[in-house]
C-alpha cells in the first residue's frame, strides 16, 4: 500500500512540481493551498509525511507546524518546511515548533525524493 | 549697455519732475508779462508740460502694475501647478496604482496557469513514460536478462527444445531397452516351445503305456478288469496332455511369431531413431537461431528504450527544478503589488504622509529571496540579481 503526503503551498505551479515528483516515486498526494486548508485535509487521514511552504495567507507553515504537532495522531508525522528562506533564525524556529527537514526552493526532485525516502523510511 | 539703459531709466524717472518744474516756472514767467499775449502762451505750454508729466507717471504706473500682474499671474500659475500636482497624485493612487496592481496580478495569475497547465502537461508525459519504462523493462526481462547481457527467452526456448528432445532421446532409450527384453522373451518362448514338444511327447508315451497296460489288462481277465479301467483313464489323460501341449506349442509359435514382428520392427526404427534425433537436433538449432534473430534486435531495442525513456526522464526532471522559478517571480511581484498598494495608501492621505522610507523598510521586510534583498541594496550586478539559483542545494535535516 503506498504512502501519503501532504502537499501544503499557496503556490499551485509548486504543489504540482512536488505532487508529480512524490508521485513518480509511488506516494499517493493530498493537497493543500495554506495551512488552514491543510488542517481541514488531515481529517483523520492517514499521512506517512508533510511538505509545507513558510510564506502563506490564511495560516503560515510554522503556525500549521506547531497546530499538528498538537493532534495526538499526526505529532509524529514527519515535515518538511521547503521554502524560499534560509535565514538561520527561522530554521531554528522550525526546528523548535517541530520540524524534520528545512528545503529551500527551488529544490532538486532527486534531493527532494532522497529526503522524503529517508523521512519515511 | 546696462550702463545705458540705467541712465535711460534714470532720465526717464526725472523726467515728470523736471516737466512740471519746467510748466510752474513758466507760469510764474507768465504772471510778471502781464496785459500781453504771452500769459496764455506761458500757459499752455505750462499745461502742456503738465499733461506730458502725467503722462509719463501714468506710463511709469502702468509699469509697475503691468510688473504686479506679472507677479500675481506668475503666483497664481504656480498655486494651479500644485493644485494640478494634487490632482495628480490623487490620480496616481486611485488610478495609475490600481492600474498597475491589477496589470501585475493578471500577469502573475495568467503565469501561474501557464506553469500550472505546462506541469499537468509534463506530469502526464512523466507518468507515460515511466508506464513505457516498466512495459519495456518487463519485455526486456523476458527478451533477455539486462543484466547479464544474455538472450534470456531465446535460451529459455533453446533450453526448452533441448529438453524435449532430451525426453525423446530417453524415450527411445526406453523403447530399446524393452526391445531388449522382447528379444529375452523371444527367446524365452522358443523354450516354451521345446517345453510343448515335450509334454506332447510325455504325452504320447503316457498313451502308448495306457495302451499297453489296457492290452495286458485284458489278458488278466476278470481280475485285470480295474487295472483296465485306471489304464483306459491314464490313455485319457494322455491324450487331453498330448492336446493341451499341442496348444500350447501353437499359442507359443504365435507370440513367438508376433515377437519376432516387433522385435524386427524395433530393429528397424534403432536405426532410424538416430536419424530422427540427430535431424530433430539440427532443426531444433535452426529454430533457436532464426528465434535468436528476431529476439536479439528486439532485446537490443527494449534497453534502447530504456535509456532513451530514463534519459528524457532526467530531462524532465531538470526541466522541474526550472518549473520553480514562477514561484520565486510570483513571489517577487507579489511583493511589489503589496508596496504599490501601501504607497496608494499613504498617497489617500495627503503628498505629506509619503514616506519613502517606511514604504522601503516594509518591502525590505517582506523580502524571502536572496535576489530581492540583492536588487534592494543595489550592490548587486544585474546578471546577479536577476539571475535565480538554478537549484539552491541547501537541506537541513534537524
Amino acid at each position: 500500500m503506498s504512502k501519503t503526503v501532504l502537499i501544503v503551498d499557496d503556490s499551485t505551479s509548486l504543489r504540482q512540481v512536488v505532487s508529480m515528483t512524490l508521485k513518480s516515486q509511488g506516494f499517493d498526494v493530498v493537497e493543500g493551498c495554506d495551512g488552514k486548508d491543510a488542517l481541514t485535509k488531515l481529517d483523520g487521514r492517514k499521512i506517512s509525511l508533510i511538505v509545507s511552504d513558510l510564506n502563506m495567507p490564511n495560516m503560515d507553515g510554522l503556525t500549521f507546524v506547531r497546530e499538528v504537532k498538537k493532534m495526538a495522531a499526526y505529532k509524529f508525522v514527519p515535515i518538511i518546511m521547503l521554502t524560499t528562506e534560509s535565514d538561520d533564525k527561522l530554521k531554528s524556529e522550525g526546528q523548535a515548533a517541530g520540524l524534520k527537514a528545512w528545503m529551500v526552493k527551488p529544490f532538486k526532485p532527486e534531493q527532494m525524493i532522497a529526503a522524503v525516502n529517508k523521512l519515511v523510511a | 549697455m546696462k550702463k545705458n539703459n540705467k541712465n535711460a531709466s534714470q532720465t526717464q524717472a526725472l523726467l515728470p519732475v523736471v516737466l512740471i518744474a519746467a510748466s510752474v516756472g513758466i507760469l510764474v514767467s507768465g504772471a510778471f508779462v502781464q496785459g500781453s499775449v504771452w500769459p496764455l502762451a506761458f500757459g499752455s505750454a505750462a499745461l502742456l508740460l503738465c499733461a506730458l508729466a502725467i503722462h509719463e507717471m501714468s506710463k511709469k504706473r502702468q509699469l509697475v502694475l503691468q510688473a504686479e500682474i506679472e507677479a500675481l499671474s506668475s503666483t497664481v500659475n504656480e498655486l494651479s501647478k500644485t493644485d494640478t500636482e494634487k490632482v495628480e497624485l490623487i490620480q496616481l493612487a486611485d488610478t495609475w496604482v490600481p492600474t498597475l496592481n491589477s496589470q501585475l496580478s493578471t500577469a502573475n495569475s495568467q503565469m501561474e496557469m501557464g506553469i500550472v497547465n505546462l506541469a499537468e502537461a509534463f506530469s502526464e508525459i512523466h507518468s507515460k513514460l515511466n508506464d513505457t519504462v516498466n512495459v519495456a523493462a518487463g519485455a526486456a526481462h523476458v527478451l533477455g536478462n539486462t543484466s547479464g547481457g544474455g538472450n534470456g527467452l531465446a535460451d529459455h526456448v533453446a533450453q526448452s527444445l533441448n529438453g524435449m528432445l532430451s525426453s525423446i532421446r530417453n524415450s527411445f532409450d526406453e523403447k530399446a531397452t524393452i526391445m531388449q527384453e522382447v528379444k529375452g522373451f523371444i527367446s524365452s518362448t522358443e523354450e516354451l516351445a521345446k517345453m510343448a514338444a515335450s509334454v506332447e511327447n510325455l504325452a504320447a508315451r503316457t498313451n502308448l503305456l495306457a495302451l499297453n497296460a489296457a492290452i495286458e489288462a485284458a489278458r488278466a481277465g476278470e481280475d485285470g478288469r480295474g487295472f483296465s479301467i485306471v489304464a483306459d483313464e491314464v490313455r485319457k489323460l494322455s491324450m487331453l496332455s498330448a492336446e493341451t501341449g499341442v496348444k500350447i506349442r501353437e499359442r507359443v509359435q504365435l507370440i513367438a511369431s508376433a515377437a519376432k514382428k516387433a522385435g524386427d520392427g524395433a530393429a528397424r526404427m534403432e536405426s532410424s531413431d538416430e536419424k530422427v534425433l540427430s535431424q530433430a537436433s539440427e532443426t531444433l538449432s535452426g529454430v533457436v537461431e532464426q528465434f535468436e534473430q528476431v529476439t536479439v534486435p528486439l532485446h537490443q531495442a527494449s534497453e534502447q528504450i530504456i535509456a532513451n525513456t530514463n534519459q528524457v526522464s532526467s530531462s524532465l526532471n531538470n526541466a522541474v527544478v526550472h518549473f520553480q522559478f514562477q514561484d520565486r517571480v510570483s513571489q517577487i511581484l507579489g511583493h511589489v503589488q503589496d508596496s504599490l498598494s501601501q504607497m496608494k495608501g499613504q498617497l489617500n492621505t495627503g503628498l505629506e504622509t509619503l514616506n519613502v522610507a517606511a514604504l522601503m523598510h516594509e518591502l525590505e521586510r517582506k523580502y524571502t529571496m536572496a535576489e530581492e534583498r540583492v536588487n534592494h541594496s543595489g550592490k548587486g550586478s544585474t546578471n546577479a540579481a536577476t539571475k535565480p539559483d538554478a537549484s539552491s542545494d541547501e537541506l537541513t535535516f534537524f
